[in-house]
C-alpha cells in the first residue's frame, strides 16, 4: 500500500512539473533584462546619429521584416534597410536625433511597442542644416534574452 | 505486483513525455481560432470605414480615449477624439477616396495584442476635381478588449519623395 502511494506521488509530481513547464511557454516566460524604455529608445537613435547603420544593427532583428523609413516606400529586411540607409546617410556630415518627452512604451510580455516623436538636427555635406520632427512607431520582440526591433515606422508629417 | 509497477512506471513516462512535448511548443504567435476576426479582410474593412469620408464609420475599430495616432499629417493626435475631429476637417475637401490594402499586408499575433503592417493604395478625388494617387504605409497596433479587436495606435504615412 505504501509503495502504491509513493508511486502515485511520483506520478503526480511529474505531471505537475510537466504542466508547469507547458504553462511557461516561450511567449510568456519571465523576461530577463530590462524592457525597452525611453533611455533605450535614445540609445537606438544615438546609434543612428553616428551615421553608420552598423552601429544600429545590434538593435534590429535579422531576416524578413518590414521597416518603413522616411523614404523609400519600405524595406523587407534589416539587410535591405541597412543598405538603403547607408546611401542616405552618406549625404550627411553630422546628425543629432533626440527622443522627445512624448515617448511611451507598452510592454506585453515578450513584446513591447513604443511611440515617440523625434527631433532631428542634422547638417548635410553641402553645409545645409536640416531640422525636422519625425514620428516613430517601434515594435520589439525578446529573442534569446535580447530585445530586438522587428518592425519600425519612421515618418515625417506632410506639410 | 511487478505488472502493476511496470504499468505505473509507463504512466509516469507517458505523462512526463506529454508534458515535455507541450513545453516545446513555439511561442503563441499563430492565429488562434479567436483571432480569426483580425485578418486581411478586417484591415480592408477598417480602410473602407475611412473611405466613406465620415470618421464615424471608422470609429468602431478604434479604442477611444487617450492614445497616440500618427496620420499623414499633422504631427500627431493624442486621442481618438482628437484624431476623429482632425481627420474630419481634412476629409471635407474630398469628394471621394478609395483605400486598397496591398498584398504585402501582414498581421502578427501576440496573445491579446496584434500588430499589422501594410502598404495602401490611395485613389482620391478632391472637391476641386484634382485626382490624388499615392501609396501609403500603415502600421496598426491592436488590443483585444472585451473580446473585440480595437486599434490602440496607428501610424499612416507617405514616404518623402
Amino acid at each position: 500500500m505504501l509503495k502504491r502511494c509513493l508511486l502515485w506521488i511520483a506520478v503526480s509530481a511529474l505531471s505537475l512539473s510537466a504542466f508547469a513547464q507547458s504553462a511557461m511557454s516561450p511567449g510568456k516566460k519571465e523576461s530577463h533584462g530590462a524592457a525597452p524604455d525611453k533611455a533605450y529608445m535614445q540609445k537606438i537613435w544615438d546609434a543612428w546619429a553616428t551615421l553608420d547603420a552598423a552601429n544600429a544593427a545590434p538593435y534590429y532583428a535579422d531576416g524578413p521584416n518590414t521597416f518603413f523609413d522616411v523614404a523609400p516606400l519600405k524595406y523587407g529586411s534589416w539587410t535591405e534597410y541597412a543598405e538603403g540607409v547607408k546611401n542616405v546617410l552618406a549625404n550627411y556630415q553630422r546628425a543629432t536625433l533626440t527622443v522627445n518627452d512624448d515617448a511611451v512604451v507598452h510592454p506585453h510580455g515578450d513584446l513591447v511597442w513604443g511611440t515617440a516623436t523625434i527631433k532631428e538636427d542634422a547638417v548635410l555635406k553641402s553645409g545645409k542644416r536640416e531640422m525636422a520632427t519625425f514620428r516613430w512607431t517601434v515594435i520589439w520582440e525578446k529573442r534569446n534574452g535580447k530585445w530586438l526591433i522587428v518592425h519600425d515606422h519612421t515618418s515625417e508629417a506632410l506639410q | 505486483m511487478r505488472k502493476r509497477f511496470v504499468s505505473l512506471l509507463s504512466c509516469v513516462f507517458l505523462l512526463g513525455s506529454l508534458g515535455l512535448a507541450q513545453s516545446n511548443k513555439p511561442a503563441p504567435k499563430k492565429m488562434a481560432p479567436s483571432d480569426s476576426a483580425l485578418d486581411r479582410a478586417m484591415l480592408q474593412t477598417v480602410l473602407d470605414g475611412w473611405s466613406t469620408l465620415d470618421p464615424a464609420d471608422a470609429a468602431k475599430f478604434y479604442a477611444h480615449g487617450p492614445g497616440t495616432f500618427f496620420d499623414v499629417s499633422p504631427l500627431k493626435y493624442s486621442s481618438w477624439e482628437e484624431y476623429e475631429a482632425g481627420v474630419r476637417k481634412v476629409l471635407v475637401d474630398y469628394q471621394s477616396i478609395k483605400f486598397t490594402l496591398n498584398d504585402d499586408a501582414a498581421v502578427h499575433f501576440h496573445g491579446d495584442v496584434a500588430w499589422a503592417t501594410s502598404t495602401i493604395k490611395e485613389d482620391a478625388v478632391r472637391k476641386d476635381g484634382k485626382r490624388e494617387m499615392a501609396t501609403l504605409r500603415w502600421t496598426a497596433i491592436w488590443e483585444k478588449r472585451d473580446g473585440k479587436w480595437l486599434i490602440v495606435h496607428d501610424h499612416t504615412s507617405e514616404p518623402l519623395q
